[in-house]
């Protein structure tokens, strides 16, 4: 009886040790938590700071400063690990939130690229008139009109394709949209 | 088994079964997180897809401006 009792009493003093351990590591990874919640607070900052115009086939300034600065300095988002005050599945929660924002951002730029596209066929057809007046005028050779008819043949390629890429890239962000409220409504 | 021994046996359940619990939380959240990732990395790769598509028109719009 007495070897019984010593072995829970030993027993209980290992998961006690081992329980501090565990809170004393929790403390640096909320320490690491917080420094990387400063350093996006700062990121923010600067984001805020930067303006410009949107040009066809160019992202805004700020989504690539975003990119370049993790390119650059190596600094994830701490996926897997706690974010801020954040926990288990309240970060998760978090963190579903988080992706369920940029599919909303990622499906409002293939919006503005379809007002590219858009534009791009307005484009198409006043070169298409152009090249058309100029040869009823005659001031056109064959040759010349079959290398403008090419090069707008090849516009019309390039405006094809982007546009089905949009249509693609919608699609498939409306069914991760679906995947993520089925992990968001697990979690 | 006097007092002390029940006790701390008590105390030694919850803790193990606390534990457990956690793991458990852990191990969902993670799977959880993997799935998120895949879905941010299928969002990069259309917007790259995109992103070079438009260059390309961008480029070829360009090029139909000079005729």
């Amino acid at each position: 009886m007495k070897v019984f009792r010593h072995i829970v009493i030993m027993v209980f003093v290992m998961v006690l040790s081992s329980g501090t351990t565990l809170i004393a590591q929790g403390k640096s990874k909320e320490t690491k938590g917080k420094e990387k919640k400063e350093h996006k607070e700062k990121k923010v900052k600067k984001e805020g700071e930067v303006d410009g115009d949107y040009k066809i086939g160019d992202r805004s300034k700020l989504e690539k400063e975003d990119k370049a600065s993790k390119d650059n300095k190596g600094q994830g988002n701490a996926y897997g690990k706690h974010k801020g005050e954040l926990k288990g599945r309240a970060f998760g929660q978090a963190r579903a939130a988080e992706a369920r924002k940029k599919l909303d951002d990622e499906f409002a730029v293939l919006e503005e690229r379809e007002r590219d596209v858009r534009k791009g066929k307005e484009r198409i057809e006043e070169a298409r008139k152009r090249v058309d007046k100029e040869k009823e005028s005659g001031v056109l050779t064959e040759d010349k009109e079959k290398e403008k008819r090419g090069v707008i043949e090849k516009a019309e390629k390039e405006l094809n394709d982007l546009d089905e890429a949009i249509k693609r890239g919608k699609e498939r962000i409306e069914q991760e949209k679906e995947k993520l409220l089925k992990i968001y409504k697990e979690s | 088994m006097n007092l002390l021994t029940r006790v701390l046996l008590v105390f030694l359940v919850l803790a193990i079964v606390a534990c457990r619990d956690t793991k458990k939380e852990e191990e969902e959240t993670k799977a959880a997180l993997s799935k998120i990732e895949n879905i941010e990395s299928q969002v990069e790769g259309i917007s790259e897809e995109v992103d070079t598509q438009a260059n390309e028109m961008e480029s070829a719009l360009k090029e139909l401006d000079s005729i």
